[in-house]
């Protein structure tokens, strides 16, 4: 299958000689695939993003979305396929109503309005909030308006979706409303998923992680390939999971846990085998 | 200074149709000294709680008591901006408030409206600016061209200016990596151990509640949800997740481990290191 | 509490008058504001105060909302009744304060340009009570729309209009957000010399206006991210349509206005 995204030596800076922001990154994203990009505050992780649909274009390499070429000719079509939810749930909403805002992205591409209408009410039952038609923004917290942000996106099927930090400033529950809303997508619909983040709650639902560090990319990699690496994560400005911690502490006692349990099952399987053998 | 609250509700708005009650009927007591989280849902009445602690908002019903200034809704209280200097408050994206043209500028303003004097601000600012994690270049910049994460600290800085007896701590870490919210609660928690300040912190992080604070407080719609210390409240795992929240990630894993093996290991707010021998042991 | 926040002066309601398409509202009222001032005779007058009193009993919106809009101009009303009270010398006199004249020209002169500020006033209010801001935007992007012709941003200006709109409640939480964080810093709004309430707008516009600029760099590239590349080749979901009622309401009008010129003298 052809990648949908791919980077071929892509480095980017800011102004004329700002300092190198991403260096040399090549990495691709199948169809279909979902994907986290983790790193901390300044790794890079967003410009990643931002390049995706030619919201920046980078000084040395390629972009290809699509198989299309990034230029400033073809960033318009770029942007059919590239949907973008940002950090602020406040600073992307549009519209008046809920409805308004979903129409917007569908508005910019000329869509029929009868069409406009079926379209807003499938996205809007895709990320469950149809009841919330004609709420004005005002009146909806924050968790809801990020909804309402994919609900945009997918109104306009693009073929990837990216997150770019947009469960930062939510509270747990509108984290966990997203963290539903994108599991349901992934099953249902016909996208790639890029989430861009430091929560490793939402890295282990994903395919595969792409580690940045300082601009580079410093892994990549299945969730427990990633997370099992736990202190040296932690040297990045990255979290360990308790989990991970704990198998590593119980390896410095000389409990030989195997497997690199990700869940609490798992790791209770694990220590139940090591306590019947012993 | 010791924080006692007396069956306070606040209600916004009252007598329109945009009546709320907020907070309804809650009381607590806060010791001189300790490190209080409190827990609740966005709309639970955290932040109307806090804004009880420095005045910004006095009781519809009841009385809050901070030291010997009282508020309440019979008589005013005529040393408010004492009260403020004295109760640091730290709100939720302090960086938002700084205007000042330098980083200076901005940590000096609070003081000086408090009727500092300069020499003592200007030594206050030395002292603070390495706790914050600062150099004595910052000073000179303007708050504007600095990272996120510098314009909290400087954000920060200038509460800490004003020498205040209480820090009120509204998510301080929200928005910021894994190591930048680990550095900034070990700075709070060190300063809080050092100084013995009383320090509330208002948080949706269980784990950060069960790290640092004494005491834990609950709220859910309004009302006072559950108090106690985190190790006696995060037994009542199904009490907590009636109101949709989560028993820290370590404390589930001992109790379905005691489950499952038999043990009696203690669920307290021992270290990953900790529960890593206790298990070694019972193996 | 955001909750709570009314926009303008809008009060929810499905009467007819609320469902008239915006448009038609506001051309009506548009012309009500010029046929006022043909309005010469007891009769006249009388004519448009019922059409005015008709309307807003039909809105069913409470009188205190009514009253609530008249509120700001009071002040201008009573001021224009005494100004032609006191300077018109016509008539004969009414009777003699501290050796001022009062005559019955001035009565009247007073009474009736009062009149007509308050059927002007009261009809603008009934627009913006019984219209969503988001539809007079529509309305006017609509009604202007011939003016594309001649270059005039149409498009550009009813997006302004409606983005504005949109960020009014979510500016107002920010500005209670800063101004509680700076009361915390000891300032002071309240209390004090003006000269040092002024001084302390400072440390609350500053952040504001940071912050807005902020929030306006952030949503446009959303916007551009969601494909917004200006007002040519869009389409539009808010569409409005004049339907019968509408057309019902303008015969009505222009009987009114046709029974006006006949009354008039």
């Amino acid at each position: 299958m052809n990648p949908i995204v791919e980077f071929n030596n892509v480095s980017f800076h800011y102004g004329e000689d700002g300092p190198w922001i991403l260096k040399n990154c090549t990495f691709s994203i199948k169809g279909n695939e979902s994907v986290a990009i983790i790193g901390h505050n300044g790794s890079g992780k967003s410009t990643i993003a931002k390049l995706m649909n030619g919201l920046l274009f980078p000084q040395e390499g390629e972009v290809y979305i699509n198989g299309k070429l990034l230029t400033e000719e073809s960033v318009w079509e770029i942007r059919k396929d590239v949907g973008m939810v940002f950090q602020n749930p406040d600073n992307q909403f549009v519209g008046a109503t809920v409805q308004d805002d979903v129409a917007f992205g569908m508005e910019n591409r000329g869509i029929e309005r009868k069409e406009m209408e079926i379209r807003i009410e499938d996205a809007l039952e895709a990320v469950k909030m149809k009841e919330y038609r004609l709420t004005e923004p005002h009146r909806l917290s924050g968790g809801q308006k990020q909804r309402v942000a994919i609900a945009g996106v997918i109104a306009i099927s693009p073929k990837v979706l990216i997150l770019d930090e947009a469960t930062v400033m939510l509270d747990p529950k509108g984290r966990t409303e997203i963290m539903e809303t994108i599991g349901h997508l992934q099953k249902e619909k016909d996208l790639s998923l890029i989430t861009i983040t430091h929560d490793l709650h939402e890295v282990m639902k994903v395919e595969r992680v792409i580690v940045l560090n300082k601009g580079e990319i410093w892994a990549t990699g299945t969730p427990r390939e990633i997370l099992k690496n736990g202190s040296e994560l932690q040297k990045i400005g990255l979290d360990m999971p308790f989990l991970i911690e704990l198998s590593q502490e119980l390896k410095d006692l000389g409990v030989n846990v195997l497997n690199e349990p990700l869940t609490t099952e798992e790791m209770l399987e694990e220590l139940w085998i090591l306590h019947s053998k012993m | 200074m010791d924080i006692t609250f007396k069956n306070v509700s606040y209600t916004y708005q009252p007598n329109t149709p945009f009546e709320h009650n907020a907070l309804k009927n809650v009381s607590f007591h806060i010791p001189s000294g300790s490190f209080i989280a409190i827990i609740g849902h966005t709309g639970s009445g955290k932040s109307t709680l806090i804004q009880h602690l420095n005045g910004l908002l006095t009781p519809t019903k009841g009385e809050v008591k901070i030291g010997n200034y009282t508020l309440s809704s019979e008589k005013k209280l005529r040393e408010m901006k004492e009260l403020r200097s004295k109760v640091g408050v730290v709100f939720q994206y302090p960086e938002h408030q700084l205007f000042e043209e330098t980083v200076e500028k901005d940590i000096a303003f609070g003081p000086e409206n408090f009727g500092v004097p300069t020499s003592t601000i200007k030594k206050r600012i030395e002292e603070i600016m390495p706790k914050v994690g600062l150099s004595n270049d910052f000073l000179s910049r303007s708050p504007f061209e600095l990272s996120g994460g510098q314009m909290r600290r400087v954000a920060i800085a200038g509460v800490l200016a004003t020498n205040p007896s209480i820090y009120v701590l509204d998510e301080p870490t929200a928005g910021l990596d894994p190591k930048g919210q680990k550095e900034m609660m070990d700075m709070f928690y060190q300063m809080h151990q050092e100084e013995e300040i009383t320090t509330i912190l208002v948080t949706h992080s269980m784990e950060d509640a069960l790290k640092y604070a004494d005491y834990i407080i609950i709220l859910n719609q309004g009302e006072k949800y559950m108090e106690g210390k985190p190790e006696e409240v995060f037994l009542r795992e199904s009490d907590i997740q009636k109101v949709h929240l989560q028993v820290p990630e370590s404390i589930q894993f001992l109790k379905k481990y005691n489950e499952k093996f038999g043990t009696q290991l203690p669920l307290t707010r021992q270290s990953t290191k900790e529960i890593a021998a206790q298990i070694s042991r019972t193996l | 509490m955001s909750n709570s926040m009314i926009i303008g002066q809008y009060v929810p309601g499905t009467s007819l008058i609320h469902k008239l398409d915006p448009r038609t509202k506001i051309v009506i009222i548009f012309f009500y504001v010029i046929v006022v001032f043909f309005a010469n005779n007891v009769l006249s007058y009388g004519l448009l105060t019922t059409f005015v009193i008709i309307t807003i009993i039909s809105t069913f919106i409470p009188l205190r909302f009514i009253i609530k809009g008249l509120t700001p101009v009071w002040f201008l009303i009573i001021f224009t009744f005494l100004l032609h009270l006191f300077l018109t010398k016509e008539g004969p006199v009414l009777f003699e304060i501290l050796s001022i004249k009062f005559h019955l020209g001035g009565v009247i002169q007073g009474l009736v340009i009062s009149l007509r500020f308050c059927l002007l006033i009261l009809m603008t209010s009934l627009l913006t009570l019984t219209t969503t801001p988001i539809e007079i935007t529509d309305a006017i992007e609509s009604l202007l729309h011939p003016l594309k012709k001649v270059k005039f941003p149409v498009h550009e200006l009813a997006l302004m209009m409606s983005i504005s709109l949109r960020f009014i409640p979510t500016l107002m939480q920010e500005t209670d957000k800063i101004s509680k964080a700076q009361a915390s810093r000891g300032v002071d709004f309240r209390t004090g010399p003006l000269k040092e309430r002024m001084k302390a707008i400072i440390p609350l516009l500053v952040p504001l206006f940071v912050s807005a600029f902020k929030r306006a760099e952030e949503l446009a590239m959303a916007m551009e991210a969601r494909g917004y590349q200006g007002g040519e080749g869009r389409t539009k979901l808010r569409e409005l349509t004049y339907r019968k009622k509408d057309l019902f309401i303008f015969i009505l009008f222009i009987c009114v206005v046709a029974l006006l010129i006949y009354v008039r003298s």
